[in-house]
């Protein structure tokens, strides 16, 4: 009977050791997805979700990133009562593994993005956001990822700083934490390779630092990133790294698949893949995006008008306020290209309204500029618009004073308070972010975007001010 | 910031994105004037999406017609 048992004892050791031998020199495969500044514009999401499951169908591991900028794009999604609230919800749906922090996620307010983190059944996660204050938001650098079969898959993720040392981002939602620089904050985690099979590197830093942090850590993978809406092709490989980005709004799907050999990476195949023209859409998500659009937040009334406000004088009156209500800025300008619809009737005001208003997405752009360059910029404005009024202001008013040729002879400038604009002296100047890059003007002050649209701050102006009326106003004259 | 559009130096304000790099050098010489941006690429032929974010030093290049 002894004899038996250590025969039997003996086979089981035999079949263990070819049983491991085979295991180790098995091919695992794992394919990780990666997508990136979605910027909230769901549609594509039933099929984004046909299309990762399809390929959950046919590889047993697969892992769904998103690499920041989840938020902000689109007005069902950024003026939902609860803001944000159907992007993580259909995330969740779709089984995304983790996200990055994009500039973005601090549009609505780190009150809110928390009330997101919370909701998200996966982490959000930056190396390079310390929080000073307790209670406010707060990330974990790195995430691990233990599969079924053993494998490890360590992400680790910061966000893009800009010349200022803060996210594209008002300063306003950044209160309260402190950035360090991503790639280095990154190069500190280097040894997290270590407690992986797969290290990845989930960014929104942009295209260009992804490729200094391939050449700044070799231990990586693998780097998906975010930020400059970089479509690759499928990938850039730096320093035997791939690196990719999924252009934007969710379109594109970063796809790659690793081999691994005895548990260490042996090949790494990037594709890209067009969420577009995949023709499956999953039902369940068809019927939640048909919820979240037929939901009545756009009809959302935010305010009242009683007389109307029409034409570009009063419209960008309004628009023009809208701006100057921000802390930052004391005169504003708006282009009358820019104004949209040719009236807001008597009544109430809804988010709808102003989104046809102002559809364009542009962003306000804060100048510091002498009286003399403002005078250059309505210069140029007149000219542009074949000797016309172009620009409604905040703030001030003008008038351009012309010969019988309507040729320019001089610019009249006054502020509000009825003091003349003198040609020396710095305004604190905001124009939205189409006036900025298109019209010439003198300008020593390059600008800086103050990183919210012109369409939220109206938004949030008129649900500040509840009743707005215009009628008969007129701030700009020629001569 | 500076960036270069086809090789040449451009100062656009910072945090402006693709669009804004596109209405710049559209608007930067009277034979553009009425022209639209095609396609836009970084130095390495990756594409990119007009809501991108440029950082200082971005180089693009963008293809035009006549609109």
């Amino acid at each position: 009977m002894k004899n038996y048992r250590i025969a039997f004892l003996l086979i089981i050791s035999c079949f263990t050791v070819l049983f491991q031998g085979y295991s180790q020199t098995d091919t695992t495969k794992i394919v990780i997805l990666s997508l990136n500044d979605q910027h909230a514009r769901i549609d594509n999401y039933a099929r984004l979700k046909s299309l990762t499951d399809s390929i959950r169908n046919t590889h047993k591991y697969v892992l769904l990133f998103a690499a920041g900028d989840n938020f902000t794009g689109n007005p069902v999604v950024d003026q939902y009562k609860d803001r944000g609230y159907p992007m993580i919800d259909l995330m969740n749906m779709v089984g995304f593994n983790a996200s990055a922090v994009g500039n973005h996620e601090f549009d609505y307010g780190q009150a809110t993005l928390r009330k997101r983190i919370e909701q998200a059944q996966f982490p959000f996660i930056s190396a390079n956001i310390k929080d000073e204050v307790i209670g406010k938001v707060s990330f974990k650098p790195y995430t691990i990822i233990q599969l079924d079969n053993g494998i490890r898959v360590g992400v680790i993720s910061a966000i893009q700083l800009g010349p200022r040392g803060l996210p594209d981002s008002h300063p306003n939602n950044l209160k309260g934490l402190t950035f360090t620089n991503g790639v280095e904050e990154l190069k500190t985690y280097s040894n997290l390779h270590d407690s992986c099979q797969i290290f990845i590197a989930l960014t929104h830093l942009g295209f260009e630092e992804d490729l200094e942090l391939a050449k700044a850590m070799p231990s990586l993978d693998l780097i998906f990133g975010g930020h400059t809406h970089t479509l690759t092709k499928p990938a850039q490989i730096v320093n035997n790294i791939p690196v990719m980005q999924a252009g934007s709004g969710v379109r594109s799907l970063a796809m790659a698949t690793i081999s691994l050999v005895n548990n260490k990476v042996v090949k790494i195949e990037p594709r890209m893949l067009n969420i577009s023209a995949h023709k499956d859409a999953d039902p369940e998500i068809l019927n939640a995006l048909a919820l979240y659009n037929d939901n009545n937040e756009l009809n959302r009334v935010i305010g009242t008008t009683l007389h109307g406000i029409s034409g570009s004088d009063e419209l960008g009156s309004l628009m023009t306020d809208a701006v100057v209500s921000l802390d930052e800025i004391d005169i504003a300008f708006q282009n009358k290209g820019g104004i949209r619809i040719d009236n807001i009737p008597a009544g109430p005001i809804t988010v709808k309204d102003i989104y046809k208003l102002d559809p364009f997405g542009n962003e306000i752009i804060l100048f510091e500029l002498t009286g003399r360059e403002i005078k250059s910029l309505i210069a140029n404005s007149y000219q542009r618009s074949e000797n016309s009024i172009d620009l409604q202001v905040s703030g001030m008013t003008y008038t351009i004073v012309t010969d019988s040729e309507k040729k320019i002879r001089g610019i009249e400038v006054k502020l509000s308070s009825g003091k003349k604009v003198k040609d020396t002296k710095r305004y604190k100047v905001g124009m939205n972010s189409y006036i900025a890059s298109s019209y010439k003007f003198d300008h020593k002050d390059s600008g800086r975007s103050l990183y919210r649209t012109t369409a939220d701050v109206l938004i949030q102006y008129i649900s500040d001010k509840k009743t707005v009326d215009y009628k008969d106003t007129k701030r700009t004259f020629i001569k | 910031m500076t960036i270069i559009i086809n090789n040449e130096k451009f100062e656009i304000f910072e945090g402006a994105r693709v669009v804004d790099a596109i209405n710049l050098y559209l608007n930067s010489n009277e034979l553009l004037k009425d022209h639209v941006a095609t396609e836009v690429t970084d130095q390495y032929g990756n594409r990119l999406n007009d809501r991108g974010r440029l950082l200082p030093g971005s180089e693009l290049i963008i293809d035009s017609e006549l609109a």
